[in-house]
């Protein structure tokens, strides 16, 4: 196990910063997912990490080692590829035994170690397989095979479950993270899915453009979001802009006007009266309620359903509400009332929202 | 005309066009082979006769020789530095890449004899120390370096670094992870280029031609071509001819057993 700790890391390609002065920290047998959007430069940073980068700028830390400057293999790390990187030439047994050999372990570790990891990943039998024999989501346990048998101090994942259908996905990921417990061992995962790095993570990177927009659980994320950007990368909200109109630090309650419509939400932050903040509610947070269900709702609107979208588990209405439509998320058996509404005036109720300081714009 | 009928015609004539297609490939071949065992009687009969071959061992096998060393030390010194230049062109960038593949594509339209001459003029006139068997490998290394060049970089343009960064995340330093995962992998690219410049070089003439003077050493293509001047299209030399085609059959049918066409598409010749 080891406590991984990467400071002010920068890499440019000419005059873009794919990765812009990022510090990251993984503590020992966590589970850390880098989040973003592709392009965002959570790739770069994990063969940063690896040493498959050099950075322009910034430390690598392993513990108390500055491994800044060695190459990946003096760095004893697991590096999983977004793209099956099993060796052609080599069946499963030797692919395998690769990094054991690089190490010069004995024969018969190696051969015991083959066993054991096999057994880990669940891929018993399949020693004499060539990778072209296994199906995608074979070869990725392989993968894992590979490289724990090197009993790495840390181990990366690139989009490991990326190129993999739907459903062995699902599987896969739940997998990865029984083996983190069972290893103890530290992961820096990298993903683009929100639902993957959700189920697995500790803790979450969310990245966009170069920078690392908000560090924290996945409940911390989804809950307060701190930057538009990761309001609308992370589920589904719906975006006012507005202005603190009144504050009460007794309850902790802002009052916010936009344009018409006036919300009360729960703040946490040093906000100030006549700062310009952004509103963001989720979907299944607002209610459709009755006139008499009013008073359980510190926030009531009146809207027009403009279309309902049946999707299995629920209904989303598009409410219009003085001019802005509003995404509503309608869930158990309500969900069926719902189908042909166009045009029905209801009330909507809400409870929960946020609030981010200093926004001006709504992200796109 | 039945389905089945319309089949055996259009089955037949595919056949008989790829007879045709082979008959034109090997008909010198096979001109000059019944040519060498065809030996004339003093009584003006043509009979079967293995005597030519005979004759030309003592003779002809030392020119065989020679141009196998040639061939072959041409070969072990491009594919020395071709794969390691390869592999920087292909994975560095630089200013002027593209200008420099532009080049290297462009050798291909210079005739022969305009890049014989140049290199016997580099490697006489300029380097007269290089006279003789080196003259000669020295000359053919650089004439056929761009051909191992350009395989070899089709081989790393095929090639998936995320191999290679998987070997070195897995504990192999840089030389190790070539030999043990890079090599392996881009070595059917690089036999193309092996094949490639050993029969190219073992079959070279217009280089020779204009070597031979000044080295006064002959190779097997050149003993052929004194031999046709000298002799006329004796059997002995129509046996020359023969085993020097022969080899180069034998080793490009080896490769195409072993390795196949694959790797020698990329290549402009192909």
């Amino acid at each position: 196990m080891t406590h991984v700790k990467a400071q002010n890391i920068t890499k440019r390609y000419e005059t873009v910063a794919a990765v812009n002065r990022v510090n990251l920290e993984a503590e020992d047998g966590k589970f850390v997912t880098l989040l973003g959007p592709s392009g965002c430069g959570k790739s770069t940073t994990l063969k940063i990490i690896a040493g498959l980068i050099y950075p322009d700028e910034g430390e690598i830390y392993f513990g108390d080692r500055n491994v800044t400057e060695l190459p990946p293999d003096k760095r004893n790390i697991g590096f999983v590829f977004q793209r099956i990187a099993l060796f052609p030439h080599m069946n499963v047994e030797k692919n395998i035994a690769f990094g054991l050999k690089m190490r010069c372990r004995t024969k018969e570790e190696i051969a015991r170690k083959i066993k054991e990891v096999l057994y880990v990943v669940h891929m018993e039998g399949f020693e004499k397989r060539m990778p072209s024999q296994l199906s995608g989501g074979q070869a990725q346990r392989i993968e894992i095979a590979r490289v724990l048998a090197t009993d790495p101090d840390i181990l990366l994942f690139d989009e490991p479950l990326s190129n993999i259908d739907a459903k062995l996905r699902d599987e896969l990921k739940y997998e990865i993270r029984r083996i983190q417990r069972e290893t103890g061992k530290t992961m820096i995962y990298v993903t683009h899915d929100q639902a993957e790095a959700f189920a697995i993570s500790d803790k979450i990177y969310v990245m966009n453009n170069g920078s690392v927009e908000q560090i924290g659980t996945p409940v911390e994320l989804y809950v307060n979001p701190i930057t538009p950007f990761v309001a609308s990368f992370i589920g589904s909200n719906n975006f006012l802009k507005g202005r603190i109109l009144t504050l009460d630090a007794s309850t902790n309650v802002a009052r916010v006007t936009s344009d018409d419509i006036e919300i009360v939400a729960p703040y946490t932050n040093g906000l100030h009266m006549n700062d310009q903040v952004l509103v963001c509610i989720r979907p299944e947070d607002i209610s459709v309620i009755e006139e008499g269900e009013k008073s359980k709702y510190r926030n009531v609107i009146q809207g027009r359903i403009d279309d309902s979208v049946f999707a299995g588990l629920l209904t989303r209405l598009n409410v219009a509400v003085k001019g802005i439509v509003f995404k509503i998320d309608v869930h158990g058996s309500d969900r069926f009332s719902y189908l042909n509404v166009k045009g029905k005036e209801i009330l909507l109720g809400f409870n929960k929202c946020s609030l981010i300081a200093g926004a001006t714009e709504i992200p796109a | 005309m039945n389905r089945k009928t319309s089949m055996l015609v259009t089955t037949s004539a595919c056949y008989l066009y790829l007879i045709v297609c082979c008959a034109i490939l090997l008909l010198p071949f096979m001109v000059t082979l019944v040519r060498s065992v065809s030996v004339a009687q003093p009584g003006g009969s043509v009979v079967f006769s293995l005597s030519s071959y005979n004759e030309i061992v003592g003779s002809f096998w030392p020119k065989i020789n020679l141009s196998l060393s040639i061939s072959l030390l041409t070969v072990a010194i491009d594919t020395s530095i071709g794969i390691p230049a390869a592999y920087a062109l292909v994975r560095h960038d630089f200013r002027g890449k593209k200008a420099l593949f532009s080049f290297l594509n462009g050798v291909w339209y210079v005739p022969g004899v305009c890049y014989a001459m140049a290199l016997v003029l580099a490697y006489y006139f300029v380097y007269k120390f290089f006279l003789g068997f080196w003259g000669y490998v020295a000359a053919y290394s650089c004439g056929f370096l761009f051909l191992m060049l350009l395989t070899c970089m089709v081989a790393f343009r095929h090639f998936d670094p995320r191999y290679e960064e998987a070997a070195r995340c897995l504990g192999a330093g840089r030389l190790r992870s070539f030999i043990r995962v890079t090599l392996p992998l881009i070595g059917p690219g690089v036999t193309a280029g092996i094949l490639l410049t050993f029969v190219l070089s073992f079959n070279e003439f217009i280089t020779a031609l204009l070597l031979a003077g000044p080295t006064r050493l002959m190779t097997a293509p050149l003993r052929v071509y004194s031999d046709i001047r000298m002799y006329g299209v004796r059997e002995t030399v129509a046996a020359e001819a023969t085993v020097l085609q022969l080899i180069s059959l034998i080793v490009v049918v080896l490769y195409l057993k072993f390795v196949g066409t694959r790797y020698l598409r990329g290549v402009i010749l192909i």
